[in-house]
């Protein structure tokens, strides 16, 4: 049986938690905790170093609670999902009635790729729904800006509040729908510039043969690697389920590379695409997941012109 | 220069396309020279009637000598592989017998140039030349032996002629973005997989199988692969009922072996 505010609730109970403060966000946060552990479900942290430091030393020693070490979970929506199901089974699988888990997307996350984080937001509603979870996802009020707050209200469905009430949001949207709109995706400063490469309808091999070409000067040999994997799939993609013509365009620079693919196509049709593998269901799933864990931002974007997948190897948010 | 090439000093085993087969034939005259310079006894294998490139070649004063003094041969394709399916075993016996004798007459080995276009033309004889070809390769490792096979690109689908050049070490660029051929412990793979040829691949690992149990792939010169020809490699292990090991330094490679589940393929460092 699970307690607390999810008794009762079939699948997953996933709560945004506004806060302003230390105490706020501690008023919510220990009696989630507490009652998790009280009621034997398996009760984690996931938070950021700061507030990590922060309820670690509000509980008492050998609280029952588990900090998750951070481990570069949060560096990519789609390995965040990989990797929360595989720790959501085993404790499913284990007997757990209910698993509460309290985390935080890192600040990297609110700038420039904060799209894939709000699909990520949304997504989990549907990929973690198979598991008797309950999450709270902490948002500072006096950092996180308005626009992503919004996205927040929009993914989950209910709100955790200081004095103990779980409000539904008004603004709720289901992950259908959400995930089908067009995200407003920002310009990589890069991309003011004339692209280094330009190809149209490329071979994956040209377009490969490309990023070799410029990317060797600005990233890693391995993050190279990752990037040809990533365009080799993107490219394919627009080749096998886009509408001609295809563009592929390079920026590099500022310790980044940029790289656009675009198609007159739609886009994929699964809501999912990129987020959850979709072997044989969805044309082009499987590739557009690999794709979404071999960069460090894939942004989707729908336009009267087709359909654009912009892939960045490299900090996103660095300027020039 | 090949690994093949660097291991054993001699040039190996290699797939040319051609438009016209008056380029080939020369391309081959070359490379038979270049073997009778060496030491080795040639054969050239053609489609047309023998008389008539024995007439083209006597104008060749070297040719010529080598054709009287019997280092040299031109024979038919009739002649060297029957008029039906190959027989490999018996094909490679007779191989053998050839290699012996120019050694035993005093030459350094042995190396043909065959066009061998009208072999692979039904689809029937085109599968047990395949799988010829990958045989061949195998035998001429430890053998003093080389070989060019030609194929005429007006004559045969570009798609049939990378499923035979991709089961040589060296190929003529754009026959095939990748090679899997013989290695000392197992098969040798380089080039680029991905979507464009990834049912090639399939069909190569069919045509290079050689029975059960584990399959040692070196890749050092892999330049790229992706998802689906590593599922390619954990089906085909499947089928061995046993692991395929991929060597190369390739670092997506067993991040995605890892991402997919691919438990039959183990990705070790090149070496």
């Amino acid at each position: 049986m699970r307690t607390g505010a999810a008794a009762g609730h079939p699948g997953y109970y996933h709560e945004a938690l506004l806060y302003d403060s230390d105490d706020e966000l501690l008023a919510v946060v220990l009696p989630f905790l507490r009652d998790g552990v009280a009621a034997g479900e398996p009760s984690m942290v996931s938070l950021g170093e700061r507030n990590t430091a922060l309820v670690r030393s509000a509980l008492p020693a050998g609280s029952g609670v588990t900090f998750l070490d951070g481990g570069g979970v949060y560096a990519r929506p789609t390995a965040a999902i990989r990797s929360y199901r595989r720790l959501l089974a085993d404790h499913a699988a284990a007997g757990a009635a209910q698993i509460r888990i309290v985390g935080e997307l890192p600040p990297v996350a609110f700038g420039r790729s904060w799209d894939w984080w709000a699909r990520y937001e949304s997504a989990i509603n549907h990929a973690y729904d198979e598991f008797p979870l309950w999450s709270m996802c902490p948002y500072d009020t006096r950092t996180t800006p308005p626009e992503i707050l919004a996205d927040v209200a929009r993914t989950h469905p209910r709100t955790a509040t200081a004095d103990g009430r779980h409000l539904p949001n008004e603004a709720y949207t289901e992950p259908e729908t959400y995930l089908r709109e067009p995200r407003p995706v920002p310009p990589d400063p890069l991309q003011r510039g004339a692209a280094l490469v330009e190809l149209g309808d490329p071979t994956p091999a040209q377009a490969r043969a490309a990023v070799h070409a410029v990317a060797t000067a600005h990233l890693t040999a391995d993050e190279v690697e990752d990037l040809s994997v990533a365009v080799s799939e993107a490219v394919t993609n627009a080749l096998r389920h886009g509408l001609p013509p295809v563009r592929f365009r390079l920026w590099a620079g500022g310790g980044r590379v940029v790289v656009t693919v675009s198609d007159a196509g739609k886009g994929p049709s699964d809501p999912y695409a990129g987020l959850l593998p979709a072997p044989g269901a969805t044309p082009g799933g499987l590739g557009l997941w690999i794709t979404h864990q071999s960069c460090d931002h894939v942004a989707m974007q729908r336009g009267p012109d087709g359909f654009t997948l912009r892939l960045t190897t490299g900090d996103p948010n660095l300027a020039g | 220069m090949t690994s093949a090439e660097r291991a054993s000093g001699r040039p190996g085993h290699a797939c040319w396309s051609y438009d016209d087969p008056a380029i080939f034939e020369a391309r081959a005259r070359a490379f038979l020279l270049a073997g009778l310079t060496a030491g080795d006894r040639v054969s050239y294998v053609s489609p047309e009637p023998v008389p008539v490139v024995v007439e083209r070649w006597n104008s060749t004063p070297r040719l010529r000598e080598a054709l009287h003094s019997r280092a040299a041969e031109i024979v038919s394709v009739e002649q060297m592989y029957g008029d039906g399916v190959l027989a490999h075993d018996a094909q490679l016996d007779s191989y053998a017998t050839t290699i012996a004798a120019a050694l035993a007459d005093g030459y350094a080995g042995w190396r043909i140039a065959a066009d061998a276009t009208c072999l692979v033309r039904d689809p029937q004889r085109r599968e047990a030349f395949a799988r010829y070809e990958h045989l061949v390769d195998r035998f001429m490792r430890t053998r003093p032996m080389s070989a060019v096979c030609g194929y005429d690109r007006s004559r045969l689908d570009e798609r049939v002629i990378e499923e035979l050049a991709c089961l040589h070490p060296t190929s003529d660029p754009g026959t095939s973005l990748f090679h899997l051929h013989a290695g000392d412990d197992g098969l040798v793979l380089d080039g680029e997989l991905d979507t464009s040829n990834q049912d090639v691949f399939a069909t190569a690992l069919r045509h290079t199988d050689s029975g059960s149990g584990d399959l040692v792939v070196r890749a050092a010169d892999l330049r790229f692969i992706d998802y689906r020809s590593l599922v390619h490699l954990h089906r085909h292990a499947e089928s061995r009922h046993g692991d395929v090991v991929l060597h190369t330094d390739l670092a997506p490679a067993s991040r995605l072996v890892a991402l997919l589940g691919l438990t039959r393929v183990r990705v070790e460092a090149a070496g």
